[in-house]
Formats: C-alpha cells, sequence, structure tokens
C-alpha cells in the first residue's frame, strides 16, 4: 500500500512539474506575443537577410513556437531564405516524417515561397537531397550566391576526397567578399556531449584559411554558441531549433557568447563588409546580437 | 530521379530501389566486397590512423551513436530511425574511394558499406575498429 502511494505521489509530481514547465513556456510566448519585437539589425534595402535554424527536426512543440517565432520577427526583419544546420529530420525520412517536422511547422514561411538551404546531419538520410524545399539540387554538398555572399553547404557527415576537393576547387575560383560555409559538425565547440570536431577541423580549417572563408555556422550541439574568431574566421553554432540540451555548454576560453537555456534561431544581416546578427530565443527574447567586420577586409 | 521531388516520390522511389537490388543480389554474402585483402588494407589503416587519444575518442564517438538494433545483415535496410555516425574526414581520405553510391558506416565496432540510394547493407566486416 505504502509502495502504491509511492508511486502515486511520484507519478502526481513528475505531472505536477510537467504541466508547470508547459504553463511556464506557454505564459512565456504568450507574454512576448502582446510585446513589440525588437530587431537589432538595421533593415537596409539591398542587403543579404537571412535566418539560420538547426538540429529542428523534433516535430515537438517547442520546434514550432521557434517557428512561430521566425514568422514574427519575418514581419519586422523581412529575411528571404533560411539556412538549416541539419538534424532536419530525426526517427525517420518518411513522407509523414517531412510533413509533421517540416512542411506542418514552417508552413506560413514556405506558403511565403521562402527559400530553405539545407545541409545534412548525422540524423539525415542522404536522399533529402532530392526533397524540393531543401533546394540541394540534388547534391550532398552544394553552393549559391545572394548578393555579395556565396555560401557553401558541405555534408560533414562524410567528408571524402571528393568532397574536399570540390570545395578547394570552388573556393578558389571565387572572389566574392564574403564565403560563409555551413554544415552540421562544428570544428569549434563548448559543448560537454560533442565539443569540437577535431578530426573536421584538422581537414577544413586549412581549405578555409588558404581560401578567405569568413564565417561559418554548423549545428549538431543544442545550444547556441559564438566563438572568438579562431585564425580569422567566424564561427557559430546554431542547432537548438528543435532540441536543446540545456547546461551543455562549458564556457571556455574559445567562448565569445553561449547560450543553452531555450531553443533559439539566428537573424543575420550582411551590408557590404559588415555582417549584423541576432539570436533569438523561443519567447522571443534576443540573446545575442551584435555585427562583425569581414576579417579580410580589415586586413585589407 | 528529378533533384526537387515530393518526400512520397522519394519513398515510392527508395522502396523500388531497395526490392530491384534485393532482388539483383540475392545471393550476396558477408565479405562479396570486403574480400579478404581489402578487409586487411582496412583494419590496417583504422588501426594505423586511430592511435592513443585519437582512437579513444573515435571509439566513443562510434559508440555512443546511436544505432543499436542496425542489423549485420547483407541486404537488409539501414533503419531509417538510427544515427549514421559521422565517418572521421582524416580517416574517410585514408580509405578507398567509393563510387558515390556507397558508404563507409560504423555501427558499434563494425564497418558496414551501405547503399546511400536504399539504405540497403550492401556488406560489412565485424570488429574494424580495434
Amino acid at each position: 500500500m505504502k509502495r502504491l502511494s509511492a508511486l502515486v505521489m511520484t507519478i502526481a509530481l513528475l505531472l505536477t512539474c510537467g504541466l508547470v514547465q508547459d504553463v511556464r513556456s506557454q505564459k512565456a510566448v504568450a507574454v512576448s506575443k502582446n510585446e513589440p519585437l525588437k530587431v537589432n539589425l538595421p533593415i537596409k534595402k539591398d542587403s543579404v537577410k537571412f535566418a539560420i535554424i538547426g538540429d529542428t527536426g523534433s516535430g515537438t512543440d517547442k520546434q514550432q513556437q521557434i517557428a512561430d517565432m521566425m514568422v514574427r520577427y519575418k514581419e519586422t526583419f523581412p529575411f528571404e531564405f533560411v539556412l538549416m544546420m541539419g538534424d532536419n529530420l530525426y526517427g525517420g525520412d518518411s513522407a509523414k516524417d517531412y510533413q509533421k517536422k517540416f512542411e506542418s511547422v514552417y508552413k506560413p514561411l514556405l506558403d511565403a515561397k521562402l527559400k530553405f538551404y539545407a545541409t545534412l546531419g548525422n540524423h539525415d538520410e542522404a536522399n533529402q537531397r532530392l526533397y524540393e524545399h531543401f533546394n540541394m539540387n540534388g547534391d550532398e554538398y552544394y553552393s549559391f550566391k545572394k548578393g555579395n555572399v556565396t555560401f557553401y553547404s558541405l555534408n560533414s557527415n562524410y567528408m571524402d576526397k571528393k568532397q574536399v576537393d570540390w570545395l578547394e576547387k570552388e573556393l578558389a575560383k571565387n572572389n566574392t567578399e564574403w564565403k560563409i560555409c555551413f554544415f552540421h559538425h562544428p570544428p569549434y565547440s563548448s559543448g560537454k556531449a560533442h565539443g569540437s570536431d577535431t578530426q573536421l577541423r584538422e581537414v577544413v580549417e586549412p581549405i578555409f584559411i588558404k581560401n578567405g572563408v569568413n564565417v561559418v555556422f554548423a549545428g549538431h550541439e543544442h545550444f547556441y554558441e559564438r566563438l572568438k574568431p579562431q585564425k580569422g574566421i567566424y564561427y557559430f553554432i546554431s542547432g537548438a531549433g528543435g532540441k536543446l540540451r540545456s547546461g551543455d555548454v562549458q564556457t571556455t576560453q574559445i567562448t565569445a557568447k553561449a547560450f543553452d537555456q531555450d531553443l533559439s534561431f539566428m537573424l543575420i544581416e550582411i551590408v557590404d563588409d559588415q555582417m549584423h546578427f541576432q539570436v533569438i530565443s523561443r519567447s522571443g527574447k534576443t540573446v545575442d546580437s551584435g555585427v562583425l567586420t569581414n576579417p579580410r577586409k580589415k586586413m585589407a | 530521379m528529378s533533384k526537387d521531388v515530393k518526400p512520397e516520390e522519394i519513398e515510392t522511389h527508395k522502396k523500388a530501389f531497395e526490392e530491384m537490388v534485393r532482388r539483383a543480389r540475392a545471393g550476396a554474402k558477408p565479405g562479396d566486397l570486403f574480400a579478404a585483402d581489402i578487409a586487411v588494407y582496412i583494419r590496417n589503416t583504422i588501426k594505423k590512423e586511430f592511435k592513443g587519444t585519437d582512437r579513444k575518442e573515435l571509439r566513443e564517438t562510434v559508440l555512443e551513436a546511436d544505432t543499436k538494433g542496425v542489423p549485420l545483415r547483407v541486404n537488409y535496410p539501414y533503419p531509417e530511425t538510427k544515427e549514421l555516425t559521422q565517418i572521421p574526414p582524416t580517416l574517410l581520405l585514408k580509405l578507398p574511394q567509393l563510387p558515390k553510391q556507397v558508404r563507409f558506416r560504423f555501427v558499434g565496432k563494425h564497418l558496414l558499406l551501405v547503399d546511400r540510394e536504399n539504405g540497403l547493407i550492401v556488406d560489412y566486416m565485424k570488429n574494424a575498429l580495434p
């Protein structure tokens, strides 16, 4: 009997905790709904404006709340496309998974004809490269240009010789002012669970340095981190678009700013030689923002 | 297969392709591709590439991945729900280059060859990771 009542008490306690947490998060979102959104970006006419989400494909309410917040921010900051840092679909790649974990979640953005550019994570099948809304054009790694920026989406899950050769060749022939690479595994990270991907770094970092890559965005870690520039390159982790590893960042010497208390996404605006960024949590709070100057331009 | 298709088309294509390959390779068995001499070469490469701390880190990454339940059976699909463990790039650059349709994958200490188009396990090599 004692055991039974203890069990009932435990279940009640767990339910209460769950409910409290749920109500809290809903309240946080509801409160910010009535507050004006603060955009710390210049919003210039001919700038390159985009958003970044990573590790999104959970299909949970929290992922939806981040998507809703993106829609709200888009009203003030009209970003034109979204970069996805991988782990786009957790737990399967069936048609239902695409529907539940991507299409229904980002429906307002897709309806607004916003383009998503994906990269593959360690939970993503290679066939995602064929999916119409991931704009990978059938390739696991690819590049595209927007204004004075060229973006390179890499498959860090399988960095073979073909890809390395392709990357070197593509970067070398390109003189765009900004060269931005994005992929799933972070070369630098202060995460306890994963940390820096040193094997990947050993291969890609010399290529980035040699060919003037300015900025790298990654995911994999379920939090946000801005690293101090490493060998002249700015590194960011934005991997909390659908999953959170709360308390996972151990602030290290390479950390400039980190946030692991809630899901988040990034807004970016590139104006000439400056990259403005703003990081927003699920509740609409700005957790980091700033402006970076193109390191190559700075040196010139 | 077009380069901008709907999820249903990807799913249908994958299933049809899987069936086709499974039928065509009905008699396939372990070691057909990882032939004895190739297997020795791969084992030695992994052993040489990963020593000391590097090997410890690789083992941790590979063993902590969510790959429990992946069947070690030729012509069986790699479950969609399971993680695709990253192959360390420094190792990948030293392993034999494969056609782009086939991939190395670690599952625990075992090394698999997986068809990227349909997810079928093409071959496997037990205890490739020392």
